[in-house]
């Protein structure tokens, strides 16, 4: 942020949030080398591209000036690099990629620490492919590789160890409490199906299908790979997938660190949708094997059953208007404007608001209204002029009689309302 | 099979401009969010011809209940 407004020169909110705009450019590159393998496959691609970008709660961070965004875009870069193809025994291809996953986790981990989870599963299952595809010889006989090797993985304990010691800072100082304490399931995946529902509403017997369909999707998926011999790209995705569940639960029992929720479990989201994608792929590949010319088949059928739900799903709820997690914010601007449109420059007024419009509201009377002395109380009591607040907190007004609701915001449940008459006090 | 990997190609870099376009506008457009403006706190660069908040303006008075 602090560099966007060195480059640009400007306070305005594309600016404050370019680097993530930015970002977006970085997880469409991510999907689309992932996808390449299946660009003569259009469905499948198609499926692929719809499992990874239809999802209105994950496109929402690109918007914003935090670090999400960022994360999710290196995030998924990095995990290109753990699931492209390798040729088994060939160590330059598998440093090389090593390296590249290391370096875009670490981003990701510096753009939100969350994501020091994804470095630390990728690390671990680099290693367990070290471990199972190359030998001792092979290292000896690629000195220089092996030290890069070496190199890069105490470069990347270095990072987890610094990452580390700021989480315990930002433990010791309660920072850490955003998360969950129902367990997985409870915490993180039906509140990311919630949040990936975003503003639509097709009812509780919609969702709670989703919800058992992917709790038995999960379970069903970990027998077939167990019992299947063939190893493929799902197996990768797969296996990435449940360490990082692993890690979460863990992380829980041993170091009190809460499920993750919200938007600290956003990398759940292009997991999820990769391992369903490469699902269609290896169905793809097991039916074209036993049918002639039913190539295309699994990737039409599937195509029609997720891609084109989630594109319907997507369009109703595209809006130019909500951050969803920040949804209550949406009027805030407009509610600064309004004040500044009706008083004269001179004159100081003050606004009474709930704890959670202040950052908002302080932002833009500074921008907004320049030099006119706007007064923000974050109290609900009596003595402004205005009062901007929930509409449920209405009845804490000790005397709204003396008030008048200037604008009710149906959207997002807030009142801006308006003394009568002029201040006692003034 | 050449024209389809184009066409493929050609749409799903028509489909990654599209939402490009739609994240762009969206971060143009809507109005700063409580986290964003607490983050937007600590990294102003006080002094340094940024937007200097109330919590930093002596001019600001936060008014006690009652």
């Amino acid at each position: 942020m602090r560099q966007s407004i060195g480059l640009t020169g400007s306070h305005s909110e594309l600016a404050l949030r370019f680097p993530n705009v930015l970002a977006f450019l970085v997880y469409a590159i991510a999907v689309w080398l992932l996808l390449k393998p299946w660009k003569n496959n259009p469905f499948l691609y198609f499926l692929g591209l719809g499992m990874l970008l239809l999802n209105p709660y994950l496109i929402d961070f690109f918007s914003i000036a935090r670090g999400y965004g960022l994360a999710l875009a290196f995030g998924l870069m990095a995990v290109y690099f753990f699931v492209k193809a390798r040729e088994p025994g060939q160590l330059k291809p598998f440093v090389r990629d090593l390296f590249f996953s290391m370096l875009f986790s670490l981003l990701a981990a510096y753009s939100n620490f969350i994501f020091i989870n994804l470095n630390i599963a990728l690390l671990a299952l680099f290693l367990l492919e070290f471990v199972l595809h190359y030998r001792k010889e092979i290292l000896r006989e690629n000195l220089s590789l092996g030290i890069g090797l070496i190199l890069i993985v105490g470069l990347n304990l270095h990072h987890i160890n610094k990452i580390h010691d700021i989480l315990m800072v930002l433990q010791d100082n309660k920072e850490l409490y955003f998360g969950g304490k129902q367990g997985f399931i409870i915490s993180t995946l039906r509140v990311l199906i919630h949040r990936s529902i975003y503003l639509g509403y097709y009812g509780e017997a919609f969702w709670e299908r989703i919800y058992h369909g992917l709790i038995i999707a999960f379970f069903g998926l970990t027998v077939i790979l167990l019992l299947r011999k063939k190893q493929s790209g799902l197996n990768r995705i797969f296996a990435l997938l449940v360490v990082m569940i692993a890690a979460a639960v863990i992380q829980f029992h041993v170091f009190q660190i809460l499920f993750p929720v919200d938007r600290t479990a956003l990398i759940f989201i292009p997991l999820a949708g990769l391992t369903l994608f490469h699902v269609g792929v290896d169905l793809s590949d097991w039916f074209s094997s036993h049918l002639r010319k039913s190539e295309w088949f699994i990737g039409l059928v599937l195509f029609a059953f997720f891609v084109l739900p989630m594109g319907y799903h997507f369009i109703r709820n595209m809006n130019t208007k909500y951050i969803l997690e920040w949804k209550f914010d949406a009027n805030t601007k407009e509610v600064v404007r309004m004040i500044q449109s009706e008083s004269s420059s001179v004159e100081q007024k003050s606004i009474v608001s709930s704890w959670e419009f202040h950052p908002a509201l302080d932002f833009y009377i500074q921008r907004i209204s320049n030099n006119k002395k706007l007064i923000i109380d974050n109290t609900l009591s009596n003595n402004g002029d205005y009062i901007y607040c929930h509409a449920h907190e209405k009845e804490k007004i000790a005397d709204t009689t003396a008030f008048t609701v200037m604008a009710n915001f149906a959207d997002t449940k807030t009142i801006l309302l308006k003394r009568k008459n002029p201040h006692p006090e003034e | 099979m050449k024209r389809l990997t184009f066409l493929t190609s050609f749409t799903a870099i028509l489909f990654f401009m599209s939402i490009f376009v739609y994240v762009a506008y969206r971060a143009s457009i809507i109005g700063l969010t409580h986290d964003e403006c607490n983050t937007y706190t600590i990294l102003n660069p006080a002094g340094g011809g940024g937007i200097v908040l109330s919590k930093q303006l002596p001019t600001t008075t936060y008014s006690t209940p009652g």
